[in-house]
């Protein structure tokens, strides 16, 4: 891919196609007064074709034309292929004739374009200007669209321009400056209520943005200096829940809430019903009796989580706190602790600062929940997004930065660095953080440490016993370490404390997975709405037992795996199926090996047809010649239909890396799939 | 030195942890009241609040009380009107940054007992 920033300090190598040699002298002795010396200068795209080829040019300044009649639109859609336009950058000095052009070279990857120019000095303050733009988080798609708008909003073709900032939200949901482009042009294409509708929907995540957030407000809302607003209003926070079962400070709290702006306060009396209703009904802040009935306060807290509000403020009100609820708190990210009896005059502050801190953070804490919350649902640029700003705390806490580096390292499965990072804040720290052990024993695990990670996860869970995630994580470390007793004690505890847990259903149908109880396994798994989770982790460690030599293990674990997977996930059917079939045919049962690579086939298109397919046949074939079928252990890459596929939950999610990387700056994202290209040919 | 000169020239680089209410302590004012606040971070020398109304000014004087601890000593640094919303309840919010008048004071390690700082 494309290194932007070398463009930015002038250290690429250009290539230069102009319609005559004039145009070509001014382009040259522009590029010479940014300083740039990798410069060569082409008659025509063909000619560029071959440097491209060989990766003598990354970027590629010229007209729309070349010398001999050639445009650059024919020359993008017929000449660079997808994998030549991730490796060159394209700009193109246009005349006005030719701005109509402009969406289509966009859509066949072009970076920038600029009015034509004839004096080198006007054409390099062009240069100036594009590398003013490339900051070094630029991402290449917005890079382009910054170009491609200019041309949109000179012609006030709005239509086009909303259409293109849906597409590039699909892919970049949270780049906010598209948000803002994509209001801006549905109201002046008259959609002002949609217009209205997002804008109101916007978190204020980049103070950057807080002017032209205001500006638009105060155009499309009216909102003047004078206009006052409730506070749940302006953050588009609309209800809330109340766990309380005294009836005064209930009606205390509602009012409060109340005069916070709350349209919709939901109240129970006891944490169960509570947690039934957010496992259908969606909320922005909660307030929770920390004693509460039913289900307490500690275990409602991580429902809360664990259902993905992992950045909706909790306020909690108690009488007494012990250090277990302390340390869990923290977990938890618990916004303020209130001490009954309830001030509130200190409510009112306190979940006005919560709400303020969720939508506005610029506090440490905050701005680590927001990045723990965007990893949660694996969102890596906003996750890096919350670091940067973080990092811009002049007195935050080193051991804080590194446990949140350590946890995107995580999410970017690089547990080797995030393990050392993580030992390093460790010793920093003097040993006894809580966070900082339970993401080194998670990295531990992945790194197959599972005795460490064992170790790790004692201490942790002996100092926050309430916490579930982290005593479900021991039990399973327990089932990877063989010890089938220990794993079962632990999942006790964690049932004793919420029974009707998810995690806790999770955990409990691994342990009776391996314990072979697949049909009780199978009855849990009917409630759970995370199959993947459950089978990714079922069929990593059969691939773990396998690669260590213990086949039968992972042979029996495979096939009770197999047992517990819908009929209507067949990826992950297939993925198995492979996994059995090849554990199989290793322990040179081929014949079971095949029925197995055979199913996994009938499974349709999954990440292992190939290899299935080609052992599949190598079975076959040497059935037919009356030979023992030989495996590649190896790691060469012609032959991997001998490796095991493990299952990442988050590779099955993640398919819009893939589309971002395909649709490199904005090739295929402006005009709509059907629509046909002008033929740049005969329009040149 | 006096005090306050002191702490102004104190870094402000230093080390401030998240502070969600987490801690058995009460604030005083120099008549002894206990004050409504919202306790937001702390350092080692310092205290973050959020409170209500414009009572106070840089220099005045308040008593932290930490349950089983002597009081600690702290000066007003600075009052800055949080502004968080224009309609009641919250007009009249303030932040106001602490600082503590005996330099040998340790607040985190004073906290850190209670486990109720992010530490």
């Amino acid at each position: 891919m494309l290194d932007l920033s070398a463009l930015k300090t002038g250290h690429m190598a250009v290539g230069v196609v102009a319609d005559n040699e004039v145009k070509r002298r001014q382009i040259l002795d522009a590029m010479r007064l940014m300083h740039l010396r990798d410069i060569r200068d082409f008659r025509s795209f063909f000619d560029l074709s071959i440097a491209i080829e060989k990766s003598e040019v990354q970027w590629v300044f010229c007209t729309f034309c070349d010398e001999e009649g050639e445009n650059l639109g024919a020359y993008l859609e017929h000449q660079v292929g997808p994998e030549a336009a991730a490796k060159v950058a394209f700009s193109v000095l246009l005349k006005e004739g030719d701005y109509g052009q402009l969406p289509h070279l966009f859509d066949f990857g072009l970076m920038s374009w600029h009015e034509n120019a004839d004096a080198p000095d006007e054409i390099a303050e062009l240069v100036y200007r594009l590398q003013r733009s490339l900051d070094d988080s630029a991402l290449p798609a917005m890079v382009a669209f910054q170009y491609l708008q200019k041309f949109y909003r000179q012609q006030e073709r709005w239509g086009e321009l909303v259409s293109v900032c849906e597409r590039l939200l699909r892919l970049y949901p949270h780049e906010d400056r598209l948000r803002l482009t994509l209001i801006e042009a549905l109201y002046e294409e008259g959609e002002e209520a949609r217009a209205k509708a997002i804008l109101l929907s916007m978190e204020y995540f980049d103070p950057n943005l807080a002017a032209p957030i205001a500006s638009l407000r105060q155009r499309l809302l009216q909102e003047g200096d004078s206009q006052h607003k409730l506070m749940a209003l302006q953050y588009q926070m609309r209800s809330a829940i109340l766990v309380d079962p005294d009836p005064e400070s209930t009606s205390l709290v509602e009012a409060k809430l109340r005069e916070l702006g709350f349209r919709e306060i939901t109240h129970f009396k006891r944490g169960d019903q509570a947690a039934q209703y957010i496992s259908h009904n969606s909320f922005d802040l909660a307030v929770i009796e920390w004693q509460c009935e039913g289900l307490a306060g500690p275990f409602l807290i991580q429902r809360i989580r664990e259902l993905g509000y992992i950045e909706v403020p909790i306020l909690v009100m108690t009488e007494v706190l012990d250090r277990a609820d302390t340390q869990l708190v923290k977990d938890m990210g618990v916004a303020q602790v209130l001490k009954r009896p309830i001030r509130m005059q200190q409510f009112t502050m306190a979940a006005a600062w919560a709400m303020t801190q969720a939508r506005e953070p610029t506090e440490a804490s905050s701005l680590e929940r927001k990045l723990l919350g965007a990893l949660g649902v694996g969102d890596l640029e906003k996750a890096k997004l919350a670091l940067r700003q973080f990092q811009g705390i002049e007195s935050r806490d080193p051991i804080r930065e590194k446990f949140l580096k350590a946890s995107i390292l995580y999410h970017e499965k690089r547990y080797f660095e995030a393990k050392i990072l993580l030992i390093e804040a460790t010793h920093s720290s003097g040993g006894d953080n809580v966070n900082l052990a339970a993401l080194l024993a998670k990295c531990l695990i992945k790194l197959g440490d599972y005795q460490a990670a064992l170790m790790l996860l004692q201490k942790v869970t002996a100092l926050s016993p309430k916490n579930i995630e982290r005593l479900c994580t021991l039990s399973e470390v327990s089932v990877q370490t063989k010890n089938q007793e220990a794993a079962e004690e632990t999942l006790e505890v964690a049932e004793s404390l919420d029974p009707n847990s998810p995690r806790v259903q999770q955990t409990q149908v691994k342990v009776a997975v391996t314990s072979g109880q697949t049909q009780k396994a199978m009855e849990i798994l009917k409630h759970l709405s995370n199959v993947e989770e459950v089978v990714a982790y079922m069929n990593n460690l059969a691939v773990s037992f396998s690669k260590t030599g213990d086949l039968a293990e992972g042979v029996r674990l495979y096939k009770n795996c197999l047992k517990i997977i819908p009929d209507d996930r067949t990826t992950l059917q297939a993925v198995v199926a492979y996994n059995l079939g090849l554990a199989m045919v290793k322990n040179e049962d081929t014949q079971l090996g095949s029925i197995y690579l055979k199913q996994s086939l009938d499974k349709g298109p999954s990440p292992v047809y190939q290899r299935a397919e080609s052992l599949y046949r190598r079975i076959l074939d040497a059935r037919r010649l009356g030979v023992s079928v030989r495996l590649y252990l190896g790691s060469s890459q012609d032959r991997n239909d001998s490796v095991e596929q493990s299952i990442d939950d988050v590779s099955f999610l993640n398919e819009l890396e893939a589309e971002r990387s395909n649709a490199y700056f904005l090739r295929g994202l402006v005009l709509p799939k059907m629509a046909t290209h002008p033929d740049f040919r005969l329009s040149s | 030195m006096k005090a306050y000169l002191r702490a102004l020239s104190d870094k402000r680089g230093e080390i401030r942890y998240g502070f969600s209410g987490l801690v058995p302590a009460r604030l005083l004012d120099e008549k002894d009241r206990d004050l409504d606040v919202v306790f937001i971070n702390v350092s080692r020398q310092g205290l973050g609040i959020l409170l209500q109304g414009d009572a106070f000014r840089v220099g005045d004087t308040m008593r932290l009380v930490i349950e089983g601890q002597a009081p600690c000593l702290l000066n007003v640094r600075w009052v800055i009107q949080a502004k968080l919303m224009e309609t009641a309840p919250l007009e009249d919010l303030t932040r106001m940054g602490l600082y503590c008048a005996e330099p040998e004071t340790d607040l985190v390690a004073k906290l850190k007992a209670f486990a109720c700082v992010d530490v």
